[in-house]
C-alpha cells in the first residue's frame, strides 16, 4: 500500500550484519483507514509489485531526537492506534533505523506509557483499548522516543459480537476446528465443525441448532455446555482451553448473550498484510516481529496478529517463538506462511548467520544473461558467492544427461574438448544440437508420458503407444506448450483419430479429469477441496464443483474391436477388461452435484484472469469468456482458460518445472504446488522466466536454451565457505542422482550393451518404454523410483538413495548383465585395444565422460594388471566407475 | 491471566499452610511434630488441576481404564485394575498417586511405569496427596447440583429477555392440555383458553419443575395420568422424569447418564417408559403401583452412537430405536435382547443419523428423520430375510427437505404424517398423506428453525416449538396459523425446586469397556 515508501529500498536487519531489504517488495508498515478494494492477482504473494518509484519523503512518524549526536531514529508500526468501535488489538512494533538507513527490531526493549489510561498493554506487545479518548502513546528507546496518536471510540461490551467475523476466528484460535479435533472428516464427540472454520453457517448450525441446540443456552450464556467446556467447567476430551476471565471467553459470552446469530452476510476477509513483509536476520539466534493486518471487504483494517496462525516452512531456519515472533536460528532462506480466516500471507525470511567473524565482500562473477544479473542480486543481499562455471566436460555431461537423458559418448567427449573455440560460443551450440537430437523427444516425451499417466491400464496395449507417438510428435515439432495442453483438453475422437484426447480417458470422470488438470497445468492441488476448503490456499470447495463442472459434459463411450459396441458390462466388483477404445466426445446436457445440497454446480473459474489491457494495442481478449453463450463446449472454454498467456499459474507452474527439471530444484519446491504459503525462493527470476517463455511463443525449447546458457546451470557442484551451506540459494550446482530411466540407459550407453525389454523390439531404451509396466528384469527401474503413472503428481518419481539401490548396482542384474555382455564396448576392448592407457582413457570417456588424471589411470592399469584376465580388469574397471558417484550423479 | 495467578496464589498460600511450601523438605519434617496441617480442599484445589489435566480421558463419557475422576464420589469407585484410588493412610501409594510419578529408585518395579510421569507438577500433586491424606473429602455441593450460588447468573436488565428454546411438547389424550418443555420445567397450558381472548400473554395452569437444564422430550400416558420427560444437564447428567399431571407432583425420576436422555414414549399399556441415552443404551423403566419404586425394565447397548428416539411396537413388546448411528434397532423387551436392524446395513446406503421415530398407531410401522432431511418409512418386523445390500424393511421415502428432521408424528387415526424440518436459519412443517405418501400442506411462510411437534387428539391440528420460544398451532384442515404463544423462562432469581417426593438416584453402570467418542 505504500509502494512509495523510502523503506522499500532500505536495509532492514535484526540482529548483526545488516542487509538490503527486497527492493521490489511493497511495504506497509502502516494501516489505512479504508484501503481501495484490490483485485487479487492470480499470483498475488508469489509475485510482487514491480518497482516503484522512490520517493524520499518519511512517512513514518519522525522521532524525537532527545541526543544531538545520535544518528539513528525510530520507525514504529502502526502509525497511529485506532480503535474507531473501542476493540480490538494492535500489535506495536518498533526498530530503529540507523544512519545508514538500517532497521534493527527494538520493540522488546522500549518502553511504552499508555497514553493517559486510553490503552493497555497486554504482554507488553498488543495494544488494548480501555476507555475512549484521544491522545498520544509514547515509545522511549535508549536516547531516542516517539509518539503516535492513539483513538479510542467508545468502549462497551455490548457491542455486536459476530459470528463468522468475531467467534469463528476464536474457535480457530483455539483450535476447535483443526484436522485432529472436530474439524476431523468425521467430527469428535458428535461435533463436527468445518476444517479450519471455511463454512461459517455449517458451523454456526454445528454449534447453535444440532441436538435441538443443546450446546448454547441463551438464557443463562455461561451456561452453554461448549462455554463450560472450553473454560474446563465440564470434561472435555480437548481440556480446558481458557479462563473464564480470558478476553476471549467474554467475547464468546457476548456472542451468546446476544442471541448466538449467524451475520446474514458475513465479511469477508479481503486479504492478509504481514508487516514487515520480508525479514532478513544477521546473527543468530536473533528474534524479530510480525504484525498481521486483515483488510475487510468493506475497507476495515483490522490487527489479528493474536488469531493469525504462523507456520515457517523450514523450521531449522527459523522457528516461531510466542504468536509473532519469528526466531532466526541458522542460516539459510525460509518463508513464514501466515493464515487467518481463509486467507494466506507469506513473509520470505532469509537468515545470512554468522561466519566466524569472516566478513562478506561481493566477487562479482561472469554474468551470460539476464538470470545470471538476477541471481547476483540475491546472493549479495543473502552474503554468498558463486562457485565457478564448470569445466567443459562437467558441462558436456550435465547438459547431455539434462536434454537427453543420455551421457555423451566417447567421441562426443573428444570432440567437445578438443574444440578451442570460446567455451560459451560451444556450450550455446551444443545445447543447439542436443536440443534438435532425436534423443531429447524421445527424454521429453518420456517425461511427458510419465506426467500424463499414460499406461496400458487405461488406454490399452496399442492406445499406449499411440499416445506415445502423438506426445512425440507434439515435442518433435516443439509445439507451443498452450496448444499441447488444449488440444489434450479440447480432443474429441477415439484414440486412433485423437490421441490427445487419450486425457479423458486416462480420467475417467469429471472430479479425476479437474483434479489432473489443475495439478499438471496449474500446479494447484485442488483434490485438497473436493471435500473442504483448501487447508493452505484460497481454493474452496465450491470453486472445486463449479471447475469441475466444466468436464461434466464429456462423453466416454467403450468401443469393441470392431469399432461398435461395448461388450457387456462385467459383475459389480470386478475390474474390466483394458477397453479396445474410447470414443470421447461432447455431450449435449450433464451436470455435477454439490456434495452438500446435491444441487448442481455451475461452470465457473476459480479466478479471473486480468484483462487485456488498454497498453496491448486493445487487442480482442485472448479467452473468450462468455460462457455458454460463446457456443464453445465447456472444455474448450475451460482450455482456453487454462492455457491463456495471463493465467499466471499456467506460466509460472510449466516455467518452474522446466527450471526444476535442469537446476534439479524449483524456484517453487514441491514444483507442483504453487500457492500463497509456498513463495518462490526468488520471484524476480520467476518473473523473468515467465516473461522469456511468453516471448517465445510458450517454446519449451527456447526455455531450456536460454536456462541452459546462464551461468547458474553452467556453475560448479565446487563449493566453499561462502556457499557450502546453501541448498536453496542457486549459488553452485546441486549433485542429482540419475533419474531411474537415465541410470538405466546411461548404464547401457557408456558399456555399448543394448538393452532388452522383454517382449520390446532389441535396442529400445528404458526412455522410450511405452507405460511403467513395462521394463527390466530385476526390477532396476522401480527399485529407483521409476513412477508408477498412478498420480499426476510429480513427487512419484523418486530420486531418494537406499540400500536396496546400492546392492543392485554392486551385484544386481542390471550393472552385471551389461559389463558381462560379450559385444559390449569393455570386450571390444579387449579384442581391439591392446594399449592399457588407451583402453582406460576410453572407458574413461565413456562412463566419466572425462580423461584420467595421470594417477587414475595409473591406478587403473595397476587395476588391470592385477586382475584375473584383461577382459576381466576391463571389467572390475567400469564396475567400480559406474558404482562412484561420479557416475550415479549427474554433476 | 488473572485466573491463573490467583490459582497460583491460592496454591502457594495452602501449600505453605501444609508445610509444603518451596522448602517442602525441611518444613515436611517439622510439620510431622507440630500442628496437623489443613487438607488440600477438593473443589477449590483438586477439582480445578483435574479439570486441566485429567478431565479429557476420565470422565463419564470417557472413563479411560475404567477411571472416572470428574466427582469424587465417582473417583472412589476402583478402576478396572481394582487397586484402590485413594488410600488416606499411605497416601503416597493411592493409585491416583501413583500413576503420577515414578517410585523412587529401590521401589516398586519396571511393570509399575506410570503411565502420566511428569504430568502434574511437583506442588501440584503435593496438593492431590495432601487431599488424600485429609480423606479425599467431598467439599463440594451435591450433586446433581442445583443452580445456586456463582452459577446462578444475574439477570442483565440492558437485555431483552429471550424465550427458551422449545425442545420438547406434548399434547394430551383427553386433547385439553399442551405440555410445554420449557427453561428447564414443563409448562401446562389449557388448550381452551388459547388463543388468549383478552389480549394478555396465557398463562400456565402448572409450572413442572424438575433438577435439568434442558428437556428433550415429552410424552402423555395413553390414558392421560401420567406425563413423562427427558433431558439432563448437557455434559453433567441425563435425567428422566414422570409427573402427576392432575397433582403436579413428581412421581419418579432419575439420573442414569453422564448426559442427556431423549426420546421418551409410554409403552401402549402406559406401565412402561423407552428412552435413549448419550451411551449409546436404549432403556426402559416399569412405573409402580402406588409407592412402590419404578423397575429397570431394558438395557441394551447395540448402538454405536447416542440414542435419540424411540417406539414401542403395537403390542408393547418391543422398543425401536433411533440412533446418530444411522440405523433403527430393534429390542425384545422381555428378554433385552437385540433382534435386528432394521435399516439397510449396506455400508454406504444411510445418509445421516436419526434424530427422531414414531410407530404408526394402527400398525408396525415406524416413520423415522434425520440430519439428512430424509423421512423414511420402515416395517418394524422383518418378513424377508436379509441379504447384502437390501433395504427390504423400506416402505416408503418421502421427499427430502432442507435440513435437519427434528420431529415426525403419525395422527392417532394413522392416515397422516406429520414432520418438521429446519436447517440452522428456517424451518417448517409438512403434512403427508399415509399411506400413499402425498404432500397435502406444508405451512407457507418461514418458520425459525423448529425442534419439536405435538398432534393433537382431533387430528387436525399440530403445535410446533423452536428456536424463538414461541408455540405456534396449525390447522391443516384449514391450512392456517391459529395461534402463537410465547413461553416464559423461569424467574432468574428463583429458588432451586425443593427436592422433589422421591427421587431415586440410580448409580451409573459400571463402564463395561472404555468407549471411544464416536460422532
Amino acid at each position: 500500500m505504500t509502494a512509495d515508501s523510502p523503506l522499500r529500498r532500505r536495509r532492514l536487519t535484526f540482529g548483526g550484519a545488516l542487509l538490503p531489504l527486497g527492493a521490489a517488495v511493497a511495504w506497509g508498515l502502516f494501516p489505512v483507514a479504508a484501503a481501495p478494494p484490490r483485485v487479487p492477482e492470480p499470483l498475488a504473494p508469489a509475485t510482487r509489485t514491480a518497482a516503484a518509484p522512490r520517493s524520499e519523503g518519511p512517512r513514518f512518524p519522525e522521532s524525537v531526537d532527545l541526543s544531538a549526536a545520535a544518528a539513528s531514529t525510530l520507525v514504529v508500526h502502526p502509525r497511529v492506534l485506532d480503535f474507531p468501535d473501542g476493540t480490538g488489538a494492535w500489535r506495536l512494533l518498533v526498530w530503529e533505523r540507523t544512519a545508514d538507513g538500517r532497521l534493527r527490531d527494538v520493540s522488546a526493549e522500549a518502553q511504552i506509557d499508555s497514553a493517559g489510561g486510553l490503552i493497555r498493554w497486554e504482554d507488553g506487545r498488543f495494544a488494548a483499548p480501555m476507555k475512549a479518548g484521544e491522545g498520544k502513546v509514547r515509545i522511549v528507546w535508549k536516547t531516542l522516543a516517539a509518539e503516535i496518536p492513539v483513538k479510542v471510540g467508545p468502549v462497551d461490551d455490548r457491542k455486536p459480537v459476530r459470528f463468522a467475523h468475531d467467534v469463528l476466528p476464536i474457535l480457530t484460535r483455539l483450535g476447535c476446528n483443526q484436522g485432529t479435533c472436530h474439524g476431523s472428516q468425521e467430527g469428535k464427540g458428535g461435533l463436527k465443525f468445518s476444517l479450519r472454520g471455511y463454512d461459517a453457517p455449517f458451523d454456526h448450525q454445528a454449534l447453535v441448532d444440532d441436538l435441538a441446540g443443546r450446546r448454547v443456552d441463551l438464557v443463562r450464556p455461561e451456561r452453554s455446555l461448549f462455554m463450560r467446556k472450553i473454560s474446563g467447567g465440564l470434561p472435555h476430551g480437548g481440556g480446558a482451553l481458557i479462563d473464564e476471565e480470558a478476553a476471549y471467553y467474554q467475547r464468546l459470552r457476548e456472542w451468546v448473550r446476544q442471541g448466538a446469530e449467524l451475520e446474514p452476510r458475513p465479511i469477508q476477509v479481503e486479504r492478509l498484510e504481514v508487516v514487515p513483509p520480508v525479514l532478513q536476520f544477521g546473527s543468530t539466534p536473533s528474534t524479530a516481529g510480525l504484525a498481521v493486518i486483515a483488510h475487510d471487504v468493506d475497507g476495515t483494517v483490522r490487527d489479528v496478529t493474536q488469531e493469525a496462525f504462523f507456520e515457517p516452512s523450514h523450521p531449522d531456519t527459523a522457528e516461531m517463538e510466542n504468536v509473532g515472533d519469528v526466531k532466526a536460528l541458522r542460516r539459510g532462506q525460509t518463508a513464514i506462511l501466515v493464515r487467518y480466516a481463509g486467507r494466506f500471507a507469506a513473509v520470505p525470511v532469509s537468515v545470512t548467520g554468522n561466519r566466524d567473524g569472516l566478513s562478506f565482500v561481493w566477487k562479482p562473477a561472469p554474468q551470460f544473461n539476464e538470470i545470471d544479473r538476477l541471481v547476483d542480486l540475491k546472493l549479495q543481499d543473502w552474503q554468498l558467492l558463486p562457485s565457478p562455471v564448470c569445466t567443459d566436460a562437467e558441462f558436456l555431461r550435465r547438459a547431455s544427461l539434462d536434454l537427453t537423458g543420455l551421457p555423451p559418448s566417447p567421441d562426443d567427449v573428444r570432440k567437445f574438448l578438443a574444440d578451442a573455440r570460446d567455451p560459451q560460443a560451444k556450450r550455446a551450440e551444443l545445447v543447439d544440437r542436443l536440443l534438435a537430437s532425436p534423443e531429447f523427444v524421445e527424454h521429453w516425451a518420456n517425461r511427458w508420458t510419465t506426467l500424463l499417466q499414460g499406461r496400458r491400464k487405461t488406454l490399452g496395449p496399442e492406445g499406449v503407444w499411440a499416445f506415445r507417438r502423438w506426445v512425440r510428435q507434439a515435442v518433435a515439432q516443439d509445439m507451443p506448450l498452450d496448444r499441447f495442453v488444449r488440444e489434450m483438453l479440447a480432443g474429441e475422437g477415439t484414440l486412433d483419430q485423437t490421441p490427445a484426447a487419450a486425457f479423458y480417458m486416462i480420467h475417467p470422470d469429471a472430479e479425476s479429469a479437474v483434479e489432473a488438470a489443475t495439478h499438471l497445468f496449474l500446479g494447484v492441488r485442488f483434490n485438497c477441496n473436493r471435500c473442504h476448503d483448501h487447508p493452505f490456499e484460497r481454493w474452496t470447495q465450491s470453486q472445486y464443483f463449479e471447475l469441475a463442472a466444466y468436464f461434466a459434459q464429456v462423453g466416454r463411450k467403450p468401443l469393441s474391436r470392431d469399432g461398435d459396441d461395448a461388450p457387456p458390462p462385467q459383475p459389480a466388483g470386478m475390474e474390466p477388461p483394458p477397453p479396445v477404445g474410447v470414443l470421447v466426445y461432447d455431450l449435449p446436457t450433464g451436470e455435477l452435484p454439490r456434495p452438500k445440497s446435491r444441487r448442481p454446480a455451475t461452470p465457473g473459474f476459480p479466478f479471473a484472469l486480468p484483462a487485456a489491457s488498454a497498453a496491448a494495442g486493445g487487442t480482442r481478449p485472448e479467452v473468450d469468456l462468455e460462457g455458454e453463450a460463446s457456443g464453445k463446449t465447456r472444455r474448450r472454454q475451460l482450455a482456453e482458460w487454462m492455457t491463456s498467456s495471463k493465467n499466471r499459474y499456467f506460466i509460472s507452474s510449466q516455467v518452474n518445472r522446466l527450471w526444476a527439471h535442469l537446476l534439479g530444484q524449483g524456484l517453487i519446491e514441491p514444483v507442483d504446488d504453487l500457492r500463497a504459503g509456498n513463495p518462490p525462493i526468488h520471484p524476480e527470476l520467476l518473473s523473468h522466466l515467465e516473461a522469456e517463455f511468453l516471448r517465445s511463443g510458450m517454446s519449451v525449447r527456447s526455455l531450456l536454451r536460454y536456462i541452459c546458457r546462464s551461468r547458474v546451470y553452467q556453475q560448479s557442484i565446487q563449493t566453499d565457505v561462502w556457499n557450502e551451506d546453501d541448498a536453496t540459494g542457486l549459488s553452485h550446482a546441486l549433485p542429482r542422482r540419475l533419474p531411474a530411466e537415465t541410470l538405466l540407459d546411461a548404464i547401457n550407453k557408456s558399456l555399448d550393451a543394448p538393452p532388452q525389454f522383454p517382449d520390446l523390439p532389441p535396442g529400445l531404451r528404458a526412455n522410450q518404454l511405452p507405460d511403467a509396466v513395462s521394463g527390466s528384469k530385476g526390477g532396476f527401474l522401480e527399485l529407483f523410483g521409476r513412477p508408477s503413472r498412478e498420480s499426476p503428481c510429480e513427487c512419484e518419481r523418486s530420486t531418494a538413495m537406499q540400500l536396496p539401490q546400492a546392492l543392485s548396482l554392486i551385484n544386481g542384474s542390471a550393472v552385471g548383465d551389461a559389463l558381462a555382455n560379450p559385444r559390449n564396448r569393455l570386450a571390444r576392448l579387449a579384442r581391439e585395444q591392446p594399449d592399457d592407457a588407451k583402453a582406460v582413457e576410453e572407458i574413461f570417456l565413456a562412463i566419466w565422460n572425462r580423461p584420467p588424471t595421470p594417477r587414475e589411470e595409473r591406478l587403473a592399469r595397476e587395476a588391470i594388471s592385477t586382475a584375473g584376465g584383461r577382459l576381466a580388469g576391463l571389467q572390475d574397471l567400469a564396475w567400480a566407475m559406474l558404482n562412484s558417484p561420479a557416475f550415479l550423479f549427474n554433476r | 491471566m488473572a485466573l491463573t495467578r490467583r490459582r497460583t496464589a491460592r496454591l502457594a498460600d495452602l501449600l505453605s499452610r501444609a508445610g509444603l511450601g518451596v522448602f517442602a523438605t525441611g518444613v515436611m519434617a517439622a510439620s510431622a511434630g507440630g500442628a496437623e496441617p489443613p487438607a488440600a480442599s477438593w473443589s477449590r484445589d483438586v477439582r480445578p488441576l483435574f479439570v486441566r489435566r485429567c478431565w479429557g480421558c476420565h470422565q463419564p463419557a470417557r472413563p479411560l481404564a475404567g477411571l472416572d475422576i470428574s466427582s469424587v464420589e465417582a473417583a472412589h469407585r476402583p478402576g478396572r485394575t481394582g487397586a484402590a484410588t485413594f488410600r488416606a493412610d499411605l497416601p503416597e501409594a493411592s493409585r491416583l498417586v501413583m500413576v503420577l510419578q515414578k517410585p523412587a529408585a529401590g521401589r516398586g518395579s519396571a511393570a509399575l511405569d506410570p503411565p502420566h510421569d511428569g504430568l502434574l507438577a511437583p506442588l501440584e500433586r503435593a496438593l492431590v496427596v495432601s487431599w488424600i491424606r485429609g480423606g479425599a473429602k467431598d467439599d463440594s455441593e451435591p450433586t446433581p447440583g442445583s443452580r445456586t450460588g456463582s452459577e446462578a447468573p444475574s439477570p442483565d436488565p440492558r437485555r431483552p429477555q429471550r424465550g427458551p428454546r422449545i425442545r420438547a411438547l406434548a399434547a394430551s389424550p383427553d386433547g385439553e392440555t399442551l405440555a410445554v418443555a420449557g427453561d428447564g420445567e414443563i409448562l401446562l397450558y389449557r388448550l381452551a383458553g388459547l388463543p388468549s381472548l383478552d389480549g394478555r400473554a396465557p398463562q400456565p395452569a402448572a409450572r413442572l419443575r424438575g433438577m435439568s437444564e434442558q428437556l428433550t422430550s415429552l410424552d402423555y400416558s395413553p390414558r392421560g395420568d401420567r406425563l413423562a420427560a427427558t433431558g439432563g444437564n448437557p455434559g453433567e447428567w441425563g435425567e428422566w422424569q414422570v409427573w402427576d399431571p392432575v397433582s403436579k407432583s413428581l412421581r419418579a425420576s432419575s439420573f442414569p447418564t453422564s448426559d442427556s436422555l431423549f426420546g421418551v414414549r409410554f409403552s401402549p399399556d402406559g406401565r412402561g417408559i423407552a428412552f435413549g441415552g448419550p451411551d449409546h443404551v436404549v432403556r426402559a423403566v416399569r412405573m409402580a403401583e402406588g409407592e412402590a419404586l419404578p423397575t429397570d425394565l431394558l438395557y441394551q447397548a447395540a448402538h454405536q452412537d447416542w440414542v435419540l428416539g424411540t417406539a414401542w411396537s403395537k403390542d408393547g413388546s418391543h422398543v425401536v430405536s433411533a440412533s446418530r448411528d444411522r440405523t433403527l434397532r430393534l429390542t425384545e423387551v422381555a428378554t433385552q435382547r437385540f433382534i435386528d436392524t432394521i435399516t439397510s446395513i449396506t455400508p454406504g446406503a444411510l445418509q445421516g443419523g436419526l434424530l427422531c421415530v414414531d410407530r404408526r398407531p394402527d400398525r408396525d410401522e415406524a416413520a423415522c428423520g434425520g440430519v439428512d432431511g430424509r423421512v423414511q418409512i420402515y416395517k418394524i418386523f422383518r418378513s424377508e430375510a436379509r441379504a447384502v445390500g437390501d433395504d427390504y424393511n423400506k416402505i416408503l421415502e418421502l421427499p427430502a427437505a432442507d435440513g435437519r428432521i427434528p420431529a415426525v408424528r403419525y395422527n392417532a387415526a394413522g392416515d397422516r404424517l406429520v414432520f418438521v424440518a429446519a436447517t440452522g436459519a428456517s424451518g417448517l412443517a409438512r403434512v403427508h398423506e399415509i399411506p400413499s405418501g402425498k404432500l397435502l400442506w406444508e405451512t407457507p411462510a418461514p418458520l425459525p428453525p423448529l425442534d419439536s411437534l405435538a398432534i393433537a387428539p382431533d387430528g387436525e391440528t399440530f403445535y410446533v416449538g423452536g428456536s424463538d420460544g414461541q408455540v405456534r398451532a396449525f390447522s391443516w384442515g384449514e391450512k392456517r396459523l391459529l395461534w402463537e404463544l410465547a413461553v416464559p423462562v423461569r424467574s432468574l432469581q428463583e429458588k432451586p425446586p425443593a427436592a422433589p417426593a422421591r427421587i431415586e438416584n440410580q448409580p451409573f453402570p459400571p463402564p463395561v469397556r472404555d468407549r471411544k467418542e464416536t460422532p
